[in-house]
């Protein structure tokens, strides 16, 4: 089961990729900015706040 | 002074001096309407700058902890460490270190340069590393310092890049807390002129 939260975020245009629904796993690779290393990289990561519902957690 | 010898330590504990790669600094989180909004800086390199005696009290007594009961008498527990960031030379002098963030600053001409290169201007620590580092000559700038959480970093251990030896890191340590205790005096020449 992946437990990764589904997440949005935002990366430059010049990437071709617009905001959108994405796993954290491909939201790091979108991020690796070639030819910008050694300054510092800015990230907005947006998503959707889920309740814990597995059966442990119930009342 | 600037070429700083390092050592390449694979301890799992954090020490003074050591230099990581790519840590984050968590800007703001917001929830709102059932939605989150992160917004991190990720810093290529940062030096740790939290006494060396601080942590390695903080990581014995949390192992002593691991050890035996849950509640232990921990009057030595860290929440984060101090760091700084170093900034790739060119870069800063360029004014430009802050570019992807939609910030610039005064470029830093020949007159400037200087001071920042012999470690005279207080605000700055210029380093240039051995050519067993593959780390650009860098500038810490104190004014930028910020905090990282223990757990994170001994999760990221992997990013240690290497450590800045003994002497060398402590004269980086007294040259930050002298910057962080810099008094700033009122100007005088705006204050009579206002007055006026």
């Amino acid at each position: 089961m992946n437990n990764s939260p589904s997440i949005s975020i935002d990366a430059p245009n010049s990437y071709g990729v617009n905001s959108q629904v994405i796993n954290r796993q491909e939201a790091a690779k979108i991020n690796e900015v070639p030819n910008s290393t050694n300054k510092v990289k800015k990230k907005v990561i947006r998503g959707v706040l889920k309740h814990d519902t597995s059966p442990s957690q119930q009342g | 002074m600037t070429l700083h010898p390092v050592n390449k330590d694979n301890s799992e504990r954090i020490r003074q001096g050591d230099i990581f790669s790519n840590v984050p600094y968590y800007e703001s989180y917001t929830e709102k309407n059932g939605e989150f909004e992160l917004t991190v800086y990720e810093f290529p390199y940062v030096i740790v700058l939290t006494q060396d005696c601080d942590l390695e009290q903080n990581k014995a007594a949390r192992s002593k902890a691991a050890d035996t009961s849950p509640m232990i008498e921990n009057d030595k527990h860290l929440f984060s460490v101090i760091v700084a960031p170093l900034y790739n030379s060119e870069h800063l002098f360029s004014g430009q270190h802050l570019s992807l963030l939609g910030i610039s600053s005064q470029p830093q001409n020949s007159k400037l340069k200087g001071p920042i290169q012999n470690n005279q201007n207080p605000r700055y620590h210029y380093i240039e590393f051995g050519d067993d580092v593959f780390i650009p000559n860098s500038v810490i700038d104190f004014k930028h310092y910020f905090s990282v959480s223990v757990s994170w970093l001994e999760s990221n251990i992997e990013g240690r890049v290497c450590g800045i030896n003994p002497l060398y890191r402590e004269l980086i340590s007294q040259r930050f807390s002298n910057y962080l205790s810099r008094i700033g005096l009122p100007n005088l020449d705006e204050i009579q002129t206002e007055g006026s």
